[in-house]
Parts: C-alpha cells; sequence; structure tokens
C-alpha cells in the first residue's frame, strides 16, 4: 500500500460552529492506480488531499505514506519528505511568480541541492507541450499552459504520488481532456500512482478507480466495498 | 547559483517597488547609524584631544626613571625595545624656574629637560625658528614668552632642586645660549626648554619620568603593567613602582570608559534610537510584504521549502539589497554625517579647530549595525509562517475572508461600524503592530526632545548664579585671571551703591572677606611643620602665615556668601550620592556653625590635605564674638563656589571658612569686600550691560601688593549672561542634534503609518469590492475605512497613555535632572499621523473607484 489512512478526521472551527470535514476515513491506494475523488462541493475532498499530502494536521487518525506515519514526523522533515514523495498540482495558483517556467518546474529539484537532469525536464515540457515556453514567466501563460507547468513540476522530483485537486477546474473541456490524457499516460507509461479530485464525472470515468465522498465520509468505491 | 539565490532574485524582479522601498530604507538607516557614530566619534575624539592638550602631552603613560637600576638613556633605549612600545623618552622637570630676561624678573613655572628633539611632537610644540639644542648648554625658548629674544643670546635661568642626600631645595643656576624658537597647542604653554643631561642635574634629585607611547591606544592601564612587569630584572629592590596613565586617553581604561554608565548611556542611547526607528520601518514593510506573499510562501511549502530555506530566501533578498544600497549609504553618510554634520555639531559644540581622524572602522561599524538591523527586522515577520500549515497560508488571502464576510453581512445590517469592527477583530495583531509602531515613534520622538531638554538642563545647571558678576582680574601670561583672595585687595565700598543706582537692577548682593586668627589645633599645627621642613626653612615659600600656624595660631579667611545664594552650597551628600542643600541646612543660619573647607591639593607629588578644622571642632578666636562649630566640606566647594563667583586662597598657608552674609555681617563690622553680584529686570539686560562697562571702564586698577610680578587688577565682568552667550552656541548644537533626530523619527513614523495604510487598502481593495458590489455605497465605506482608523488610533493613543510615563520615569532615574515629556508634542504627532493614515486610505481608495467593481474584484486574482 502506497497511502493508507486510519480513521482520519478533521474538525473545523469549535463549539457550534464545528465542521467535521472528514469524519473517519479509512482509504488506501496501491501503488500504480489512478484514483479519483468525486463528491459534492463541500464533502471534504480538498480537506482529505491536503491530510494525504501533510499540508495540514489532522485533528484526529493517521496518514501512512510507502510505511511512514506522517504526522509523527517534525515540521521541517515531514516538508522535505514531502519534497521527495509527493507532487501537488492544484486548480489555480500554482507557479510561483518571478520565476520562469524552467526554475518552477526545477524548484523542488534545487531545493533538494539537487541538479535537475536536464534531458529529462526537457522531454517532460516536450510531452506535455510546452517546451517552447521554457523560459516564459507564469504571467505570460494560459491557465492550460499554467496546469501543464505545475503538473511537470510536481513530476520533476519523480515523487511516488502526484494529488491533484481539481487540476482542470479552470479549463475548457477540450484543455480538460488534454490534461486529463496526460495523467493517464503518465500513471500509465510509468506506473505513477495518482489521487485527482474532480467535479467532472467524465474525466472521474477516466480514472482506473473511483471514490465517491458525502459529508466527509467516502460512501462508495468502485475499488472496493464500504462497509456501512 | 542557487535556486534559493534564484528565487530571492525572481522575488526582487517581480516586486521592483518594493525592493526599492527596502533598499532606501537600508539607506537611510545606513545614513542615520553614521551620522550617529560620527557625532559619538566626533566627541569622544574631541574630549581625548582637548585633554591631551591640558595634560600637555600625547604620552600614554609615564613611570618615574629612579626607580630602575639602569641610567636615564639605557632605561630609554630598553623600553623602546619592548613589545608594544611604539616611542619612549625622557622628560626631568624643573621646578619654579626664574630667568635674568624678562620684564620683571621673575617667571614662575618650570623647565623641562628632556632626551631629543622627538620630544617636541610629543608635547604638541613646533620648532619655529633655530634648531634643537645641541649640548646641555643650550635652550629653545617658548617665542610667545620671549618675544624680543634672538638665537645666539644668552639666558641664565634659576630653578629650584631637592638635593641628593637631604630634601631640601637649593637654586640650581645654568647659563644657557638660545638654539631656537617653539610655539605650542597645549593649554599651557612650556615656556622653556633644554637637552636634558645627567650629568648637569648629578648633584641633585630631578623628578625624571620615562614618558612612552604604546602601539594602540587601547587598554593603556594592562600595557604599562605589563611592560612593568617585564622590566622588573632591572627594578630597584625595595623601591616603590610609581607610574600614571595619561587618563586623556579615552582607551586608556577601555573598562573603566565602557562602565561608566553616563557614557554607556549616551552611545546605547543613540544607537538604539536608530535601531529602534529603522527597525519600526523595515519591519513593517517586510511585514506587509510577507502578507503580500502569503500565498506565494504557502506554495513553496506545498513544493517542499523548509523553514529553514524560508529564511535563506528572506535573508538572500535582504541582503542582495543590502549590497546594493550599503555603498551608496556609506558615501552619503560619510559626506552628510562625517563631512557634514559632525564638524556643523563639534563648531557649535565649541570644538570645531580640532583635528579629527576619519577610522575606517566607523564604516566597518555602521555596515554591522545597518546589517544587524537590517536582519533582525527583515527575519522577524516570516515567525508568522511558521505557526500555519502550508495549505493555512495558501489560503490566507482576502478570498476566504471574504466569503465569510459576505454571510455576516447578509446576516446582520452591514453598517460600517460593525464591519470595521469585525475587520478588527478579524486581524487583532495588526492592531497591536500599527498602534503599537505609531505609538513607539511618537514616544521615541518626544523622548528625545526630552533628552535634549535635559541636557540643556544640565549645561545651564552650570552656569553662574547671577546675571552679572564683578570682580577684580589681573592679566597674567595665560590670560585673564580672577584675583584671588590672598591678594587682598578689596573693591571699593561705593561701588555696590553705584550699581544698585543703575536702571534696570533688580538686586545687589555682596561677596565680602575677612581675616582672622584662631585657636589652633595639634593637627594645623603638625601640618604647618612639615611643610615648612619639606621646602626648608629659609625659602620664600615659607610666610610668616605658616610660622604662626606652627606656633598655634593659625590665619584663616572668612567669606561671606549671600543668603540668597547659599543655595548652591551643597554641603554634604547622603548615600545615595546626592547633595543636600546647604540652604536647607538650618544650623548654618543659627549663627553657631561655620563652613570649614578642607581643600586637597598636590605638594611633593602627594596630595595634602589644607590646614582646616575637622567637623565637630570649635573655632575660637579673639577676631570673633563667639565659638563656633565646625560643619567640614570638601574641596569640591571649589566648583560650588563657582557657581557664584571665582573664589580662591593660599591654602597652603591659610585656612578658610565660609559663613551666610546674614550671620557674617553680624559678626563683621568691617570687613572687605570681595565680589558684587547683581541681577537685571528681565529685558533690560542689555541697558543694564552698558551702564556695567561703563562702570568698569572708569573705575581705577589697583596695584596687587602681594604679587610676584608687580600686575594690577582691574574690575571686570562675568557671569550667567556672559556665560550664556558662549553657551548659546552650544545648547543650540544639541538643539540641532537632538530636533533633527526627532524630526528623523517623525519622518520614519510617517512614512511607515503612510506605507501600512497604503498596502492596507491594496490588500483589501477586492474585499471592499465585494462589499460595494453587494450594495455598500461609497460612502459608508469611507465610513468604514475611517471607524477602522480611529481604533486604531484610540490603541496607539492607549499606549501613550501607559508609555509617557513610562519614558518619564527612565528619563529621571537615566538623567537624574527633572524633565518633562512634551504631551503636546505627542498628541500634535499623534493627530498628524492619524490624518496621514485616513488621509492615505481614503485617497488610494478612491484612486481605485475610479475603474469598476467588477474589474476590481478580477483584478485581485
Ligand atoms: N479553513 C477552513 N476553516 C473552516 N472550515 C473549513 C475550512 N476549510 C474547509 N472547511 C469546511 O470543511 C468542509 C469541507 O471542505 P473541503 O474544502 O474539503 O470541501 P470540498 O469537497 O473540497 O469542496 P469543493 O468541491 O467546493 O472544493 C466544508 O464544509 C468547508 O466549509
Ligand atoms: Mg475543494
Amino acid at each position: 500500500m502506497i497511502i493508507e489512512t486510519h480513521d482520519l478526521t478533521r474538525v473545523y472551527g469549535e463549539g457550534d460552529n464545528k465542521i467535521r470535514a472528514l469524519d473517519m476515513v479509512n482509504l488506501s491506494v496501491e501503488r500504480g492506480e489512478f484514483l479519483s475523488v468525486v463528491g459534492t462541493s463541500g464533502s471534504g475532498k480538498s480537506t482529505l488531499l491536503h491530510l494525504l499530502g501533510g499540508l495540514d494536521r489532522p485533528t484526529d487518525g493517521r496518514v501512512f505514506i510507502d510505511g511512514t506515519d506522517l504526522y509523527s514526523l517534525k515540521p521541517d522533515a515531514l516538508t522535505v519528505f514531502r519534497r521527495r514523495f509527493i507532487g501537488f498540482v492544484f486548480q489555480s495558483y500554482n507557479l510561483i511568480p518571478g520565476l520562469n517556467v524552467w526554475e518552477n518546474i526545477t524548484l523542488p529539484l534545487g531545493l533538494d541541492g539537487i541538479r535537475a537532469d536536464k534531458d529529462e525536464i526537457e522531454n517532460l515540457l516536450a510531452s506535455l507541450g510546452i517546451a517552447d515556453k521554457r523560459f516564459a514567466m507564469p504571467s505570460e501563460l494560459s491557465g492550460g499552459q499554467q496546469q501543464r507547468v505545475a503538473i511537470a513540476r510536481a513530476l520533476a522530483a519523480k515523487p511516488h504520488i502526484v494529488l491533484a485537486d481539481e487540476p482542470t477546474g479552470n479549463l475548457d473541456s477540450r484543455t480538460s481532456l488534454e490534461v486529463l490524457l496526460l495523467l493517464g499516460q503518465l500513471n500509465r507509461e510509468l506506473s505513477q500512482t495518482i489521487v485527482m479530485i474532480t467535479h467532472n464525472e467524465e474525466l472521474a470515468q477516466m480514472t482506473t478507480r473511483r471514490v465517491h465522498m458525502e459529508d466527509g465520509r467516502i460512501v462508495s468505491d468502485s475499488g472496493k466495498a464500504v462497509e456501512a | 547559483m542557487s535556486i534559493i539565490s534564484n528565487l530571492a532574485l525572481g522575488q526582487l524582479r517581480s516586486h521592483r517597488k518594493r525592493s526599492m522601498v527596502i533598499a532606501a530604507a537600508i539607506l537611510l538607516t545606513t545614513l542615520l547609524f553614521m551620522t550617529v557614530l560620527s557625532i559619538t566619534v566626533g566627541i569622544a575624539q574631541s574630549v581625548e584631544l582637548m585633554k591631551q592638550l591640558a595634560t600637555g602631552s600625547d604620552a600614554h603613560a609615564n613611570f618615574d626613571a629612579e626607580q630602575f637600576m639602569l641610567p636615564p638613556y639605557e632605561l630609554m633605549e630598553r623600553v623602546k625595545a619592548e613589545a608594544g612600545v611604539d616611542d619612549a623618552f625622557l622628560i626631568a622637570s624643573y621646578q619654579n624656574y626664574t630667568d635674568d630676561v624678562s620684564e620683571n624678573n621673575r617667571r614662575v613655572s618650570t623647565l623641562f629637560a628632556v632626551s631629543g628633539e622627538n620630544v617636541l611632537e610629543h608635547l604638541f610644540m613646533t620648532l619655529e625658528e633655530g634648531s634643537f639644542p645641541a649640548d646641555a648648554d643650550e635652550i629653545l625658548l617658548n617665542r610667545e614668552l620671549y618675544p624680543d629674544m634672538k638665537i645666539g643670546d644668552t639666558i641664565t635661568i634659576t630653578s629650584q632642586l631637592p638635593l641628593k642626600d637631604k630634601p631640601v631645595f637649593m637654586d640650581f643656576v645654568h647659563t644657557y645660549t638660545v638654539s631656537g624658537f617653539t610655539s605650542g597647542a597645549t593649554d599651557e604653554q612650556f615656556p622653556a626648554l633644554v637637552w636634558y643631561s645627567p650629568e648637569v642635574v648629578a648633584d641633585y634629585d630631578v623628578d625624571l619620568n620615562v614618558f612612552l607611547t604604546f602601539d594602540s591606544t587601547i587598554d593603556i592601564t594592562g600595557k604599562l603593567n605589563r611592560l612593568l612587569e617585564s622590566l622588573s630584572d632591572i627594578h630597584k629592590p625595595d623601591v616603590e613602582v610609581s607610574s600614571r596613565v595619561n587618563n586623556a586617553f579615552i582607551g586608556a581604561d577601555i573598562v573603566e570608559f565602557l562602565t561608566n554608565p553616563a557614557n554607556i548611556l549616551l552611545i546605547l542611547c543613540s544607537v538604539a534610537v536608530v535601531f529602534f526607528a529603522a527597525f519600526l520601518l523595515i519591519y513593517n514593510i517586510y511585514s506587509i510584504a510577507l502578507t503580500q506573499d502569503m500565498q506565494t510562501y504557502g506554495l513553496l511549502g506545498v513544493i517542499g521549502t523548509t523553514y529553514r530555506q524560508m529564511k535563506q530566501l528572506i535573508l538572500r533578498q535582504t541582503l542582495i539589497l543590502y549590497a546594493a544600497a550599503l555603498p551608496v549609504g556609506l558615501t552619503a553618510g560619510y559626506f552628510i554625517g562625517w563631512r557634514l554634520l559632525m564638524p556643523i555639531f563639534m563648531r557649535m559644540a565649541d570644538y570645531g579647530d580640532l583635528p579629527y581622524r576619519f577610522s575606517g572602522w566607523l564604516l566597518i561599524l555602521t555596515a554591522l549595525l545597518t546589517l544587524v538591523t537590517l536582519i533582525f527586522s527583515a527575519l522577524r515577520p516570516l515567525r508568522r509562517i511558521r505557526k500555519l500549515t502550508p495549505i493555512q497560508a495558501v489560503n490566507a488571502t482576502a478570498d476566504t475572508v471574504t466569503k465569510r464576510e459576505r454571510q455576516r453581512g447578509t446576516r446582520r445590517r452591514a453598517a460600517p461600524f460593525t464591519l470595521a469592527m469585525a475587520a478588527v477583530r478579524r486581524n487583532p495583531k495588526k492592531l497591536i503592530v500599527t498602534s503599537l509602531s505609531a505609538a513607539l515613534s511618537i514616544l521615541l520622538f518626544v523622548f528625545i526632545g526630552a533628552v535634549a531638554d535635559g541636557v540643556t538642563e544640565v549645561t545651564l545647571s552650570d552656569m553662574q548664579a547671577a546675571d552679572f558678576i564683578l570682580s577684580y582680574y589681573r592679566d597674567t601670561d595665560y590670560g585673564s585671571a580672577p584675583v584671588s583672595l590672598y591678594n587682598d585687595v578689596p573693591m571699593d565700598e561705593s561701588i555696590p551703591q553705584q550699581i544698585a543706582a543703575i536702571d534696570g537692577i533688580v538686586s545687589v548682593d555682596c561677596v565680602r572677606y575677612a581675616y582672622i586668627q584662631f585657636k589652633g589645633t595639634q593637627s594645623i599645627a603638625d601640618y604647618a611643620n612639615a611643610y615648612m621642613e619639606r621646602r626648608g626653612a629659609d625659602s620664600p615659600w615659607i610666610s610668616q602665615k605658616l610660622k604662626d600656624a606652627a606656633a598655634g595660631n593659625p590665619h584663616a579667611v572668612v567669606i561671606s556668601i549671600p543668603d540668597e545664594y547659599c543655595k548652591y552650597l551643597r554641603v554634604s551628600r547622603d548615600a545615595n550620592g546626592k547633595y543636600y542643600e546647604y540652604g536647607s541646612a538650618k544650623e548654618l543660619y543659627d549663627g553657631q556653625h561655620i563652613l570649614s573647607v578642607a581643600e586637597h591639593f598636590k605638594s611633593f607629588g602627594e596630595t595634602s590635605i589644607s590646614a582646616h578644622l575637622e567637623g565637630g571642632e570649635l573655632l575660637v578666636s579673639g577676631g570673633l564674638s563667639q565659638t563656633y562649630t565646625a560643619i567640614e566640606v570638601d574641596s569640591y566647594i571649589y566648583s560650588l563656589f563657582r557657581k557664584i563667583c571665582n573664589i580662591s586662597w593660599s591654602s597652603s598657608d591659610l585656612a578658610c571658612f565660609v559663613l551666610p552674609s546674614s550671620v557674617f555681617d553680624a559678626e563683621f563690622a568691617d570687613s572687605s569686600l570681595f565680589a558684587i553680584l547683581a541681577e537685571a529686570e528681565n529685558g533690560r539686560e542689555e541697558e543694564v550691560r552698558a551702564a556695567l562697562d561703563e562702570l568698569a571702564g572708569r573705575t581705577p586698577t589697583v596695584d596687587l601688593p602681594s604679587s610676584l610680578d608687580n600686575a594690577s587688577a582691574y574690575l571686570h565682568i562675568s557671569g550667567k549672561l556672559e556665560q550664556m552667550e558662549t553657551l548659546r552656541e552650544r545648547l543650540a548644537a544639541i538643539n540641532i542634534v537632538g530636533y533633527s533626530l526627532s524630526a528623523i523619527i517623525f519622518l520614519i513614523g510617517l512614512i511607515n503609518i503612510v506605507n501600512s495604510s497604503l498596502t492596507s487598502v491594496m490588500l483589501r481593495r477586492r474585499e471592499y469590492a465585494m462589499l460595494e458590489a453587494v450594495g455598500m455605497t461609497g460612502r459608508q465605506l469611507r465610513a468604514m475605512m475611517l471607524w477602522e482608523n480611529s481604533v486604531f488610533s484610540a490603541a496607539a493613543a492607549l499606549a501613550l497613555v501607559i508609555g509617557i510615563p513610562l519614558a518619564d520615569i527612565i528619563l529621571a532615574n537615566g538623567m537624574g535632572v527633572e524633565v518633562t515629556l512634551r504631551p503636546v508634542a505627542a498628541v500634535v504627532m499623534l493627530l498628524v499621523l492619524i490624518a496621514a493614515s485616513a488621509a492615505t486610505s481614503l485617497a488610494v481608495w478612491s484612486m481605485l473607484a475610479k475603474s469598476p467593481v467588477t474589474e476590481r474584484i478580477r483584478a485581485a486574482e
């Protein structure tokens, strides 16, 4: 199991305003799965993804990534772990302003003190169709191009897992499809584990496993039966 | 280049305006530090130079040559060869020298015999003409004191030297040929200089010292001790080492200097003021920048940037700007701080002519202080990030907040006041930071003003009390000087009435004196006997008065101080070192007590205490109607006398007592008039001065009977108004520095508040646009901003209400004088800051409001 959660719970607010955004979620993901998470707005999808990636702190429960208990790590260790094993793509606000495409993509590697393999990045850029944009600044890119750069960055450090929160949310259907096909290709050819949130049922159908959330719980999972 | 530096550059590039503002702040900080340090160094150097000129030499230390077994010149060479010693030279002093050429044949001074021409520069002397003595029979003369002599002339000099075998003074007479002339820069001019030859004075016990300079002036005391240690092999057994450090050098005892609270306070205060001001500015800029970039930092966290790396990022950004701004700042600092402001300050403080040395350390210290301030202020805001998870940082935009705000807006009535309070509640930290930094800059502003006032107060408190003081002065070789009591030249009794008759005179008081003989104590007789024995029984220095003292009937002068002025004579110190007021010491007016002055003075190289009655002893005299009980006072009374008028007497053969005039007048029907203290009506001082000048002009001069040089005395006017003239510029300098620092602080406070309200509106422009979109009018929006503003203002005012009394306490304890912070200035500055903040918010808003709402909502994305 590359991802495992045990009774993962996240409560926001206090007293009357308490919201159980995640309620005792148990989820296991195998290496090489392409998992999509669907559900209504406010059902806790983003919360789950953030917790899987060590971006937030759970109120209760645990997250294991490749056997490592994520939240037992010290803050800086968790950061380093994230840098090496997890890649993120958000719906928007993905790129660091002031750095060009190339610099944005190689940033996680650089933070680790690793020199980026030039050919590899070139290949990545080429396969994402943004080879000619390598020295462009984020502000000079279209939304879809930005999204592809974000994906390239998420992949550059060869993470074990890619977590994507509505990566196509801001894109038109044609571009959405392109991005999704790309992710699928990565999943098939490199056996890249991917967890993706989407509102688009059509896109969800193209993944290898679908999880449906409601009120902070997983209500259905195409990969296995969920106990009531 | 590393990825972090790359990132740093990228951030700088995408926030050009902000980078410029930070660079400007660094420049301003450098400039401020440089100015403060320049003035500090200027003061330190001038104090050092003035003291050197007063002590007459730039030698760091000296010790008696007597205590060593080597002959003087060999000893000198040995010292020169020691580690850490820069130069060593010999100076012998032949005391009480008189010559056979000057007008009146008598010139009481000291003849110096030195080891070589190099000594001249150590004594701040220059060879104007001729050459250094080639042998022990040649002499250099001071050109100013011997205007009529020529090279080749002869001069016979007599000085008094103690004999080797018994400590009796003998005349040492030697005839010299003039080899050249010198001029000097020191306060006291050396009249003549000869080459030191041990053979010529072989029979005498000459006071010969080895003077030396070290490689540096730091820790002179320690260096001297180590030097004497290493000379211990040639040290005479059973002779005590006697050595002296030239205290003119601040570095002489760096530890003492550094432990002197006043010095530390001064330096720390100025550095702290600059630090604080710069901190406020830079911290705020970085804090705002962090808020603006919060999302980027969140994203960096998501990607896996550790906190340490983020610190590195800020640090590199800052260092890049520092590297760019520092050279400009240092250059500007050098020209504005060192070349422009420091000399202005020094000239106004009367130290203008001294040669100030610029030191590279000044640049290094400025650069370091700026760097420390910068790094501290820049990194501080980043701590906020530490408390956030990356996802909180990514979401920490006005966006999420607005959603909730909108809910609130629909739930309750969207009154401007409620919304403003909600905005304040949402970000209590901002409330604290903004209001505290405003309060702090106001506090600094009034604090500096108060310190300047305090320094003025301290300076003024040293001034003479009376507007005008009339007393006899005489001309000496070294300028005019007040006539001493032992000259016994009383002023004409008609003068006080003449002064009282001048229009505009408010009061006239007299300082009087009378001579008495009293019943001596054993210790006074012992003192007189010891003194006579050391001087030699038939020396001209042994007066009849001393002989009487030895016989049990000492002489004394009784001084009368006008009751009005007795308050300046503080008698004793309490456990805290504070003075009691003489005026409040009731027993002085009871006709039963008298002040007895115990003066410390130097004779035979050691400090003696003058003949005096000790506290509690009785003053019994045929010249007095009753007996008085003595209250002993130290010689610090001298400095207190100075506030009233210049009083001096010959303490070696005269005791001195002081009474308030009410008691004195009852005791002495017949006394002599020493000085007149006059007060003028406010506003008529100039008129009075003219009349007094006229009076002094027509008062005839009198001969000084007991003077050695047949001089005459003339009426001289001194006093507070005279001192004011010379002090005015110095006070102006203090005020200029104080007020310009205040102005800079004010400016920084202003920049700060404008900057933060500007960015506050910019950051929340989307929120405001949203509010407008849901139906808030521009009027209501403006009202909301003003309400918010007033909460900050109220918080700042509250901080001031607490802060001002606190600063008052600090000042009162730190400076020892009563100074009050100026609440009015504080209130005015607060109002200006509030107005500036409100005006900025409204101005920015009205500029933004020109574009349509929808555009503004989108623009924030
Ligand atoms: N920072 C927060 N503070 C308080 N409540 C929050 C916070 N973030 C999320 N929530 C609440 O937690 C619940 C789950 O939110 P989450 O963002 O996970 O939903 P989601 O499924 O991603 O929704 P969407 O499809 O709209 O993105 C929601 O009810 C939301 O209001
Ligand atoms: Mg979501």
